[in-house]
């Protein structure tokens, strides 16, 4: 299929112009791809309309570690949190926090994203803009991504858990300084993607538990929101889509995020149920995010009717509708091969690769792992 | 309105330094610290935890109510030890191996404790040996069980059936919890329950402790 059919109908499912199919995703971990090898690389050209790119033994590049923070061990990023990690080819989790002391906050300076991304990895913007070039020029759509914890997480990355969800109850004055400091980072980092020439940004920041926010919608309002419009405002702007991701339940702020621009939600489904979500149909699109845990313990019945319930139920002619299923590593083959039979019935391929892909792709020069 | 209302008030308010205050005025007033623990802290905490659940209190809240309570509760400690008024019980509290996520578990022990009890935190990425040993060595009335992926909730199983081999199964009620896990994974593991939430995992050991 050519890539400029990919990019239509992902552009006509964000804007509502009745696309020829509902762009959906299936994305496997590295552990995944480590896990099963050649089986998962069977099931995978048996669904071949779903994954258009991938050819023969890539399974095997697909299965290393895209990234340091994907080894066990620890990691440094280039903010000086450190990340932890115990099983490879799944992302580790930040252990330890350079700002638990807030003495260390006045002299505290994030990196220079003109030179190397928020892992520490070199960035080389004029090649990138070559790169988005390059795919305007085979009719794809290019796509410019934040780091998945690009806000609210890294000001709990920086400052550590307990301690900014302290500091929020509270209202502490320098928690306004800690924001500045990592807004500052992402508005010159969204001027070097804007230069690119993208069309869409992808976003990912966890606001969400299983059950509420992690912060209420009043704060949320009043520490991160702000920060999302100015940012979320400036692609906007530019006639750049906004896609943004969060794990956990978002459906109470959802009305706040389409006010900030986004033009792309990815909600999980499970924490935020269909039936909440079908309230915002036609009001924004969503690359609903299936029940990966049902994934990894359901049987293939139920995975089957999940999947047909969900896109049976947010599916409309006009478009606003994407699909995306993560299968992790301990997901069983039988189960793996009935989400990708399923979505193969219900939808074509998407245009944007996946998360690992897209946060590892663009990278030109790497300071260790790849 | 008196002392301990206040107290009470104080703590539901996440408001520290009060907290403190009427605690020690209630200490002056001849109160005895277990009546200030129970109908001040944890009466307080109660509350907390039924905001919590109920979605009026998000997690800023309750860790700064678990804060304030933490201030009383250090000013209670050392005429609480050995005295009528030790805890409700220990509950032993782990992250299964393979997993480093921590945030979940030290919610649910922030809560365990506004409710009384004495929580033994054992990290995270914890083997089943060294949940045995724990158990062993603290003889807890609980052991709660953490994941956050679906990667390593089953080794929840692997550390039920460790407990199982070592004869001690028996000994200890087992929760469990985290974003992956529900009531049908808890039973299938043999769990002896299972909680959405922090404020339910107090619910559900206050449960499994009388019965």
């Amino acid at each position: 299929m050519e890539l400029k059919e990919l990019s239509e109908a992902y552009l006509k499912a964000t804007t509502f112009q009745n696309p020829p199919w509902i762009p959906g995703k299936v994305a496997f971990l590295p552990a995944t791809w480590k896990t099963y090898g050649e089986e998962l690389e069977k099931v995978v050209l048996k669904y071949k309309k779903l994954f258009p790119e991938y050819k023969p033994g890539d399974y095997e590049r697909l299965a290393k570690p895209p990234h340091p923070r994907y080894m066990p061990g620890k990691f440094t990023d280039a903010w000086g949190c450190v990340w932890s990690n115990d099983y490879e080819g799944l992302a580790g989790v930040v252990t330890e926090s350079p700002l638990k002391d807030w003495e260390k906050l006045e002299s505290f300076l994030p990196p220079d994203p003109e030179k190397m991304d928020d892992y520490g990895d070199l960035v080389d913007w004029d090649q990138r803009r070559k790169q988005m070039e390059r795919i305007h020029d085979l009719g794809g759509l290019a796509f410019g991504h934040f780091i998945h914890g690009f806000f609210f997480m890294r000001l709990f990355y920086l400052r550590g858990f307990e301690e900014l969800m302290l500091d929020m109850a509270m209202g502490e004055k320098r928690v306004w300084t800690l924001i500045k400091k990592v807004r500052e980072y992402n508005l010159r980092l969204a001027e070097l993607w804007l230069k690119t020439g993208i069309d869409v940004v992808w976003f990912g920041d966890d606001l969400g538990t299983q059950e509420s926010l992690m912060i209420s919608p009043k704060m949320f309002r009043e520490y991160i929101k702000p920060f999302y419009k100015e940012i979320f405002g400036l692609f906007k702007e530019a006639g750049v889509y906004v896609y943004f991701h969060s794990d956990g339940r978002i459906v109470d702020i959802l009305e706040d995020l389409i006010e900030c621009g986004v033009s792309i939600v990815n909600p999980q489904i499970g924490p935020n149920t269909v039936e909440e979500l079908e309230r915002f149909k036609g009001r924004v699109c969503m690359d609903v995010d299936l029940d990966r845990q049902l994934f990894s313990t359901g049987t293939p019945n139920q995975i089957r009717e999940h999947i047909h319930c969900v896109i049976e139920a947010m599916k409309q002619e006009e478009g606003g509708l994407m699909a995306y299923a993560e299968c992790s590593p301990e997901v069983p083959l039988e189960n793996i091969e009935t989400v990708c039979a399923t979505m193969s019935e219900l939808c074509g391929p998407t245009a944007m690769k996946d998360f690992v892909q897209l946060q590892t792709a663009t990278l030109l020069k790497s300071n260790g792992g790849d | 309105m008196g002392t301990l209302e206040k107290l009470r008030d104080a703590l539901i308010e996440g408001k520290v330094e009060e907290v403190k205050h009427y605690t020690q005025q209630a200490l002056d007033e001849n109160t005895p610290a277990k009546t200030i623990l129970d109908q001040g802290l944890i009466a307080g905490m109660d509350v907390v935890g039924v905001r919590f659940k109920e979605g009026e209190y998000f997690l800023p809240e309750v860790l700064l109510c678990a804060k304030a309570m933490h201030a009383g509760l250090d000013l209670l400690k050392p005429l609480l030890v050995g005295g009528s008024g030790q805890s409700a019980g220990t509950v032993v509290l782990g992250t299964v191996k393979g997993d480093l996520h921590d945030i979940g578990k030290r919610i649910v022990k922030a809560m365990l404790e506004g409710a009384g009890y004495e929580v033994i935190d054992i990290g995270v990425d914890v083997d089943a040996e060294k949940f045995v040993e724990s158990v062993r060595k603290h003889k807890p009335l609980v052991l709660g069980m953490s994941a956050l992926l679906t990667t390593t909730m089953r080794y929840m199983k692997t550390v039920i059936d460790a407990l199982q081999n070592e004869g001690i199964r028996d000994k200890v009620k087992i929760i469990v919890g985290g974003a992956p896990v529900n009531e049908e994974f808890a039973k299938s593991v043999g769990a002896d329950g299972y909680a959405p939430n922090a404020s339910e995992a107090v619910d559900l050991v206050k449960r499994l402790t009388a019965a």
